[in-house]
């Protein structure tokens, strides 16, 4: 399926000269970092309103980048439609985000600054991410505040009616706005709300349960989609004059994750089958305050916020005896006196304490319990003990603050966190890799736009908390509303592809059919979940928190083993023309099983350990991540050139401001 | 609805004061009754006409939204149904409200149609009571024959509404029915009476339990006031409750109990009875 | 965690093929189900069994399952996301019933909701109120400086109560009038609450009320039992807000004046 017209990887490796790359491929505009961004908006070419109307942009996604972006673009008069798998935009995976958004507006007087808030995430990505690209996040940041709080976002506030902030994990400052524990939720909703205008205006059409099956390509440019209506069944493709993927990460490769069962790869990976890079999908972040799993019947990890961490101090029993005695169940921890307890997280980072980073935080906590000190029935889990803070603040306080996430974890664990410590381990969370993008925030593959998770653009190697939806709705709201236009600018008023007149269409409506076909004709005796399941405990163990080469190695064979009995025995009731949910993800299945062995083989490939990338052979002799800068200061991206055929090459990371250093949060 | 509902709760409070008059001497209730006669016709028929109307528009508009509710609920219903918070009262506001329309049709005819028909049922009670009135007598018009003035006070004779409530509540069948219409105006009141202010905006999380009591209180108040009548006529069938002493025990006519005190109307002295 | 045994249970779910068929009842039987697990893991567990059978599994709509996202739609027992108060099904956990339990399992039923498969009902009314006036018309990066308007407390935190909603449509399910009006007022009152949402209020509500009513929700007879059932704790106190502005911007709209007339 290689496509010469898009293939970059010949040209990036002719590329030598760093400066020149970020110039001519990255398109980072040159210039002192703070003029960056502006300079880069004058120059981008501008539609007349008059003719926005005749302009079709495809929007896959509907969550923070994707309903803000379809919002934006059709307020500007651009004809857009959005494309969702569930019953409503409002129920995209963004929802979900607990405990705040970012932004420098120093409201605190604490010294936060934009370049604080640029340097931090540099520094908490451990040095991986792009310098422009984090800047103008950190820059548009306080434009996010003040767009969404306009939307009727209700922030919270202080008694004097100004907005309040918490701090976060990886920042010296309190620069979190949030909205109780369901900041994700309102940021959402007020992207839903202003979709929901744009829809009511006519100028989003919108298209709920639909999901992408492919990407269609005219000459060599991104110009439409397939998509499987999950009601009807019906195959149909779309044209447009360019694509806007917002489709989330694959964090659900891990089968038991924090996010949604409906999130996927299929988007991403079809785009990287046509010729889009796919950029360090070894960098995985894995939460370190979840609920620990409880059985093989669990379908999802629930997260518990990081804010959570503001007053829980986590710690695990000095000795291995009392873990083993609270695992039996014939200790009570709090019975566990003060001295016999090990909050690892403030020995270890005494500054930072327990707000560590949360690759930091996870990794510690797999130390506690591959050391056997971890509690829970299944030896894999810690506490987060708010013992102190209670004691310090009230109840009362505690439950102010935290109290739907404190009824949330009795609720599914049917314990009482204010009388017993919660128990917590690392889950799967986010992914940082994605979509390889230019400034611009498009793909290798031209007229194909990537925002939110689905790109891999600002947040490095690890992700730092409240910056998600903070980039979610930087691209959604600011950078893809001006690049975008650009891009259609160029392209003229010549208009969109005609069906009848490009064959590429039916082509690839055809192509999905075939494949439908050949995933109802398999007639086995496994159902896609178990298959998933299998998937996702081998990228766990595997390819999880800590990796090594020996691991990758076999992971990938265990891998092409399972994606063969997939193929062999995967087992699909029902029909292909009506909604069938074992075909939806079946199909989903499928993509992640391609999908998992170019995790390993990049994770395989990146031999250093930074971020959220932990190879166990490359750590300092206390146990720290050891970045190997010298060879790996680069985003390294993926061609695909045929069934597991993909071809690394790098984009070099190009830093004039910042110097690198060693990670430390001690 | 709201609206409506709320002239007919405060309609009733009105009704029930007058009702509790029986409690006192007959010249209380038929003054009282012959003082509402007298009104100018354009006010009586007005307000008879105003609280009809806001009775049928109650109506009326409980039916649309009925129907709009049940076809809003979709042709396919639950198999199995339960409640967590909603009050019975409130789920049977249509039977009750039904009940309550019913009765109502019943009481006009029983109480004012017949009345006003000049039915011979109740020609007994006309000009039976005899009332009196002191100074001023601009209201009372032209109802009524009579009598001389003795000391500035002139005696009417009127239509005897004590007699007739007396006797139309002898009856056990329909003291009965007004039983069961009671008890379901205190349903509907019971919801009705709390839920106008939420239809209206006047209510939020603080007042609604304090609403809700008050409105149980009220419908309690009211309907309470309202049996008390029939109930102790009842029992002065079978007791001497002392209640009732100077009435005349005649049987109505809607039914076929013989009378068993059939004592010609006497003319009671107004100012003695009243302190009991 | 607490201890952990394990359920069988018998189901009996409402299954229909498509949106125009007749659908019935199915009865299974589910053992080894942990009190540890969720409903719709217990209804995974189903499934996987049924696929087994070469059965169709029962679809029924789910996404985050950490109760936010609104998609999880059950009425379980009678009950709309069952019987334990201030969660979604997907928050439901299996110690909440009992070992050899009947389990009564049907979609949301109310007519704007029309069943599309077995649990799952087509919620894009909802979608369409929203789209009415559930808004603030504002252009992207137009806005003010976030703190230029303060907003006390009270307010901010009042907005926040009404805008918890996750619109997963219980409260329709659970009124015997299948009204909307614990769903429309949570949005009415979040927006009409703020300052930011003052110059579109009058506007909004009635909008919104009146795509409520061409959607065919039923009316609100003020019985409670949408706030009874709501997973999110949603009052009748938003209902009143809303009325309360409903009566308001009516009369205004009786009265305003009309400048000149137009054409």
């Amino acid at each position: 399926m290689s496509n010469p017209e898009i293939s970059f990887s010949e040209k990036w490796k002719s590329a030598t000269d760093p400066n020149d790359f970020a110039k001519t491929i990255s398109l980072i505009p040159d210039g002192p970092l703070a003029e960056k961004w502006s300079k880069r908006k004058f120059e981008y070419k501008l539609v007349n309103p008059a003719n926005r109307r005749k302009f079709h942009v495809i929007v896959v996604g509907s969550g923070l980048a994707g309903g803000a972006c379809a919002a934006s673009l059709g307020e500007m008069g651009f004809n857009v439609s959005c494309f969702c798998y569930q019953d409503s935009p409002r129920r995209a995976h963004s929802i979900a985000a607990q405990g705040g958004i970012n932004a420098a507006k120093c409201y605190q007087n604490d010294g936060d600054s934009v370049y604080r808030l640029f340097y931090d995430t540099i520094k908490g990505g451990d040095f991986r991410a792009r310098e422009g690209n984090v800047y103008r996040l950190a820059e548009v940041s306080n434009s996010i505040i003040d767009q969404c709080v306009a939307q009727g976002v209700p922030f919270a506030r202080e008694y004097g009616g100004t907005l309040a902030n918490r701090s976060f994990g990886g920042a010296q400052v309190s620069r979190t706005f949030y909205a109780r524990g369901q900041t994700g939720q309102q940021l959402l909703l007020g992207a839903y709300s202003a979709l929901s205008k744009q829809i009511g205006l006519g100028t989003v059409k919108m298209y709920n349960r639909h999901e992408m099956m492919d990407l269609v390509i005219v000459n060599g440019e991104a110009k439409g989609i397939v998509t499987r209506n999950m009601i009807t069944g019906e195959i149909k493709s779309w044209n447009a004059d360019c694509v806007v993927l917002c489709t989330g990460g694959y964090g659900n490769v891990f089968y038991l994750s924090t996010n949604a069962q409906g999130c996927n790869v299929t988007a991403a990976f079809r785009a990287f089958k046509h010729g889009a890079g796919f950029a360090n999908p070894c960098y995985t972040q894995i939460h370190p305050t979840c609920i620990p799993v409880h059985g093989d019947q669990q379908s999802k990890l629930t997260l518990m916020s990081e804010s959570l961490r503001n007053d829980g101090r986590v710690w695990v029993p000095k000795t291995r005896e009392q873990a083993k005695a609270i695992r039996e169940g014939k200790l009570n921890p709090n019975d566990v006196a003060e001295e016999d307890r090990d909050y690892y997280l403030e020995r270890k980072y005494p500054s930072f304490g327990n707000l560590a980073p949360r690759d930091i935080s996870s990794r510690a906590a797999k130390e506690a319990c591959d050391d056997e000190r971890g509690v829970a029935s299944t030896g894999r889990g810690v506490f987060l003990d708010f013992r102190d803070a209670i004691n310090r603040l009230g109840e009362d306080v505690i439950r102010d603050r935290y109290g739907n996430l404190f009824d949330m974890y009795e609720n599914i664990t049917g314990v009482n966190p204010y009388k017993n410590p919660m128990q917590i381990y690392p889950a799967s969370h986010y992914t940082m890799g994605g979509l390889w993008v230019d400034y611009n925030l498009m793909s290798t593959i031209p007229g194909l736009f990537v925002g939110g998770e689905a790109n891999f653009s600002d947040h490095g190697a690890n992700r730092l908390g409240a910056s998600a939806l903070m980039q979610g709705l930087s691209d959604g709201y600011f950078v893809l509303p001006a690049s975008v236009p650009n891009y259609l600018a160029k392209c003229g008023l010549k208009g969109a592809p005609k069906k009848e007149d490009h064959p590429e269409y039916a082509a690839a409506e055809a192509a999905v059919r075939e494949r439908i076909e050949k995933l109802m004709s398999v007639h086995g005796n496994k159902s896609p979940r178990a298959i998933h399941h299998e998937l996702g405990k081998i990228i766990w163990e595997k390819c999880g928190m800590a990796r090594t080469e020996e691991g990758l190695k076999s992971a990938i064979e265990e891998i092409k083993a399972l994606r063969e009995e997939f193929w062999k025995n995967v087992k699909i009731v029902g029909t292909a023309d009506s909604l069938n949910i074992e075909l939806e993800r079946a199909a989903r299945v499928a993509d992640f099983l391609d999908f998992a062995i170019l995790l390993c083989k990049d994770a395989l490939e990146r031999r250093e350990s930074c971020g959220g990338h932990f190879r166990a052979e490359f750590q300092t002799e206390e146990g720290e991540a050891l970045r190997v800068d010298e060879k790996f200061h680069h985003v390294g991206v993926w061609e695909y050139k045929g069934d597991d055929d993909f071809v690394r090459v790098q984009e070099p990371l190009v830093y004039e401001n910042v110097h690198l250093a060693t990670r430390s949060y001690k | 609805m709201a609206v409506t509902g709320l002239v007919l709760v405060l309609f009733l409070l009105v009704h029930v004061v007058g009702n509790l008059q029986m409690f006192q001497d007959p010249s209380h209730i038929n003054t009282y009754a012959h003082l509402l006669h007298s009104l100018p016709p354009v006010c009586l028929w007005g307000f008879r006409a105003f609280i009809l109307l806001c009775f049928v528009v109650h109506f009326g508009i409980a039916i649309k939204l009925k129907i709009e509710n049940l076809n809003a609920r979709g042709p396919e219903g639950y198999l199995t149904k339960s409640t967590r918070y909603a009050a019975w009262s409130a789920r049977m506001m249509v039977i009750s409200g039904i009940i309550v329309l019913l009765f109502v049709f019943g009481h006009i005819i029983h109480f004012t149609i017949l009345k006003e028909a000049g039915a011979d049922c109740l020609a007994q009670f006309k000009d039976a009571a005899t009332i009196t009135a002191f100074g001023d007598h601009g209201l009372f018009g032209y109802l009524g024959t009579h009598g001389p003035a003795e000391g500035g006070a002139i005696t009417y004779k009127v239509f005897d509404v004590y007699g007739m409530v007396y006797a139309g509540f002898s009856c056990p069948w329909i003291a009965g029915a007004y039983v069961i219409a009671m008890l379901a105006l205190l349903s509907h009141l019971s919801h009705g009476a709390h839920s106008m202010f939420q239809s209206i905006g006047w209510r939020n999380e603080t007042l609604r339990p304090i609403l809700r009591g008050v409105a149980v209180v009220y419908a309690v108040v009211v309907c309470g006031g309202l049996l008390a009548v029939p109930a102790a006529i009842q029992l002065d069938q079978h007791v001497d409750t002392g209640l009732f002493p100077t009435v005349h025990k005649t049987a109505c006519c809607a039914c076929d109990a013989t009378p068993e005190n059939n004592v010609p109307a006497t003319e009671p002295e107004v100012i003695v009875t009243i302190q009991q | 965690m607490s201890e952990e045994k394990t359920l069988s249970l018998t189901l009996k779910v409402w299954r229909q093929s498509k949106a125009d068929a007749k659908g019935h009842f199915e009865t299974y039987k589910v053992s080894n189900v942990s009190t540890g697990s969720s409903f719709l893991e217990m209804l995974d567990i189903l499934n996987e069994d049924l696929v087994a059978q070469g059965k169709e599994p029962i679809a029924f709509d789910h996404d985050c399952r950490e109760g936010i996202c609104g998609m999880c739609s059950m009425t379980i027992n009678g009950m709309p996301h069952g019987p334990l108060p201030g969660v979604t099904t997907c928050q439901l956990h299996m110690r909440n019933f009992r070992d050899g339990e009947t389990i009564t399992i049907e979609p949301w039923r109310a007519k704007p909701f029309p069943v599309i498969k077995d649990l799952i009902v087509d919620r894009t009314a909802f979608d369409k109120i929203i789209q009415a006036g559930g808004f603030v018309s504002v252009r992207t990066g137009s806005a003010i400086d976030a703190n230029i308007i303060p907003i006390a407390k009270e307010t901010a935190d009042l907005a926040m109560d009404a805008a918890e909603c996750i619109g997963c449509g219980a409260c329709v399910a659970a009124c015997k009038n299948a009204s909307a009006m614990l769903f429309v007022s949570s949005k009415v009152t979040q927006l009409n609450t703020l300052p930011q949402g003052q110059p579109e209020k009058d506007r909004r509500v009635l909008a919104m009320v009146k795509a409520m009513d061409d959607a065919g929700f039923g009316n609100c007879s003020n019985l409670g039992e949408c706030q009874a059932v709501c997973p999110k704790g949603q009052t009748l106190d938003f209902i009143a807000k809303m009325n309360r502005d409903y009566a308001v911007a009516s009369i205004k709209k009786l009265f305003k004046s009309r400048g000149k007339s137009r054409k």
